[in-house]
């Protein structure tokens, strides 16, 4: 009887926990039609990052947990890219207009493309647009798994075989996904390898860039005046206004520093 | 060499607390999600998995559970013994429990992964486990041969006695293990970065001009970054704080415990070795709990912490399971006034046997 009532017990709790964390399919957040943007009548925002102080020494990521993650370095030790710094210009920041851009735009047919190449993501800091497809590609001889962690759109974590499975006959495997709401910025990681971190910023608009190895940015928005952010994942925010008219520029410089 | 019941049933307490290492350390070197799909590891059956595969977090993660799974026919093992040698409904109970709960461990922990490690769901793994932990060491106690070893009709002292401060010290032990692991599994180990002041000062940070000031304070120490947060929430400030207040209610629990039984039972061996045991772990538990921080929850000193705390839920928990076992409660202890009302009645009945002769 003991036993009888124990099960059942069990198998109640079990469902009743299932039940709670089941989500709802999820939706995108499209209200209307998607518009299209159309670089003819566009402007170019650009601007640099700088970085003001003394950066952090680089430290070299401990890869030894894996030899592996060695075969596609020829430069190691392969240091740490959470503040990447050349000549006071500060690179892997997302800058992207977070006011004064009404509707949700159109996403492109191309993918972005992440890769897992010698146990690092590349890029490390990438936008993308709602909708729009990410190939998530494993170019290592190593298993990667692929962990979301947004509080906005639903997280997934998936599994990757290297190139030296035998399924994959020295073929990088492809996973395609997709977000499907705004989030700022949502971080990826390899539980496999902890050192692994990469941050996608998912907008409804194209109109964001990355910040290169020189600290420069630049992409194009309809004429208009916006507030920009440039996000980093060690140093904050920080945002400006910008204007720009049809066929016009304008700029933005921002400025970091260690708290 | 023959193996006994209860030789089993403690390599099983030995084998779990291997469990609970494995297991912390698998939080610790947040290896949880290195393994995406359960019950099989990439696509493998889970004892079929390539060695030459196991790489970083998924050593911890893989290995984690084949011991649990090990574990896990083990305590088949146990229950099926208990239920054919033991003739004691209570230990046939706690037999079948046993099986019962590390079931559902094992279903929780496949839940951790297919739901992404959500708090409630970890934090339940990281509690059932401690019972799991208890529940097997009553059977290894229970089927020991020193369970009857002595008597077990001696009186508890009145007032607050040992049979309810042991009880009372083992659910605050086992309280604290449930913050712990709250608190691990909601990233809030480390959003209080010093110790024994908090961000400096004795006043703890609960007030929202506080609490900005710690969020200020832990993005300038590179914290928010290691943590892996863009903020820091009260609620995680205030299971941080619940953590530290349980320590303090911990150790004067444990004093108190030992204080005890050294002063009424200083001769039960079974009683003072653990409560002695218990002082020394205390030590160790504090000091690692301490280091957890200064340290940055380095991986190694924070899994020692969570096995501490097991061992010393265990120790707790066997220490009432003797006192509670060998004293009974002043109340059902028969009285001298009982003893001679017996022994009154007695004598006039044997009287009023002599008349009527």
């Amino acid at each position: 009887m003991l036993t009888q009532s124990a099960w059942l017990a069990t198998v109640l709790v079990i469902a009743a926990i299932a039940a709670g964390c089941g989500e709802s399919a999820e939706k995108s957040e499209a209200n209307g039609p998607l518009l299209k943007f159309d670089p003819a009548t566009a402007g170019t925002i650009s601007g640099t990052v700088i970085f003001q102080g003394t950066p952090p020494p680089p430290t070299p990521a401990d890869m030894g947990a894996d030899e592996a993650c060695h075969t596609n370095h020829v430069d190691d030790p392969q240091l740490t890219q959470d503040v990447v710094v050349n000549n006071g210009k500060l690179a892997n920041a997302f800058i992207y207009i977070s006011d004064g851009v009404s509707g949700q735009y159109q996403p492109p047919a191309d993918s972005v493309v992440l890769d897992q190449r010698g146990c690092r993501y590349a890029p490390h800091v990438f936008g993308i647009m709602v909708g729009q497809k990410l190939a998530i590609k494993n170019s290592d001889p190593t298993l990667h798994n692929i962990h979301t962690m947004g509080s906005q759109n639903k997280q997934f974590n998936i599994a990757q075989y290297g190139t030296d499975h035998g399924n994959n006959a020295g073929k990088p495997q492809t996973t395609v996904k997709e977000f499907t709401h705004q989030e700022i910025m949502i971080p990826i990681s390899c539980d496999v390898h902890g050192w692994m971190r990469s941050y996608a910023g998912v907008l409804t608009h194209p109109f964001f860039a990355v910040s290169g190895t020189d600290g420069s940015f630049s992409f194009k928005a309809p004429p208009g005046t916006y507030t920009l952010t440039a996000w980093h994942e060690r140093l904050g925010k920080q945002t400006a206004q910008v204007t720009i008219a049809s066929g016009g520029s304008a700029s933005a410089t921002f400025t970091f520093s260690m708290h | 060499m023959k193996i006994t019941l209860s030789g089993f049933a403690r390599f099983l307490v030995a084998w779990i607390l291997l469990l609970i290492l494995f297991g912390g350390h698998v939080k610790s070197t947040n290896s949880g999600l290195s393994v995406p799909d359960w019950p099989n590891t990439y696509g493998h059956f889970m004892f079929s998995f390539p060695w030459d595969q196991m790489v970083g977090g998924i050593f911890w993660e893989h290995s984690h559970r084949m011991i649990a799974s090990l574990a896990g026919i083990f305590t088949f093992v146990l229950t099926w013994w208990v239920l054919r040698t033991d003739q004691r409904k209570w230990v046939r109970q706690v037999a079948i429990w046993s099986s019962v709960v590390v079931l559902v461990q094992g279903v929780l922990g496949g839940m951790t992964v297919w739901f992404n490690l959500p708090v409630w769901i970890s934090s339940s793994h990281g509690t059932l486990a401690q019972i799991y932990l208890c529940l097997v060491l009553t059977i290894a106690a229970a089927t020991g041969a020193r369970w009857n070893q002595n008597p077990t009709n001696r009186s508890d002292s009145p007032g607050v006695g040992l049979r309810s401060l042991v009880l009372a010290t083992t659910l605050t032990i086992f309280c604290q293990l449930i913050l712990g692991a709250v608190m691990r599994h909601s990233e809030a180990g480390l959003v209080i970065p010093d110790f024994p002041t908090m961000f400096g000062s004795w006043v703890p940070p609960l007030t929202s001009d506080r609490l900005a000031f710690a969020n200020q304070e832990l993005w300038r120490m590179n914290l928010m970054y290691k943590i892996g947060l863009q903020e820091v929430t009260m609620g995680q400030i205030v299971i941080h704080l619940l953590h530290r207040l349980g320590a303090v209610a911990v150790t004067v629990m444990i004093v108190w415990t030992f204080v005890k039984v050294r002063r009424e039972q200083a001769q039960n061996r079974m009683f003072v070795r653990p409560a002695e045991g218990l002082l020394w772990l205390l030590m160790i538990q504090v000091t690692l709990g301490i280091l957890t921080i200064l340290t940055e929850k380095q991986p190694e000193v924070t899994t020692l912490h969570v096995v501490t705390g097991a061992i010393t839920l265990a120790v707790s928990f066997l220490l009432t399971l003797h006192v509670r076992h060998q004293l009974v409660p002043p109340s059902k202890q028969p009285t001298t006034m009982t003893v001679q009302a017996k022994e009154g009645q007695a004598k006039e009945g044997q009287a009023k046997e002599g008349v009527a002769a």
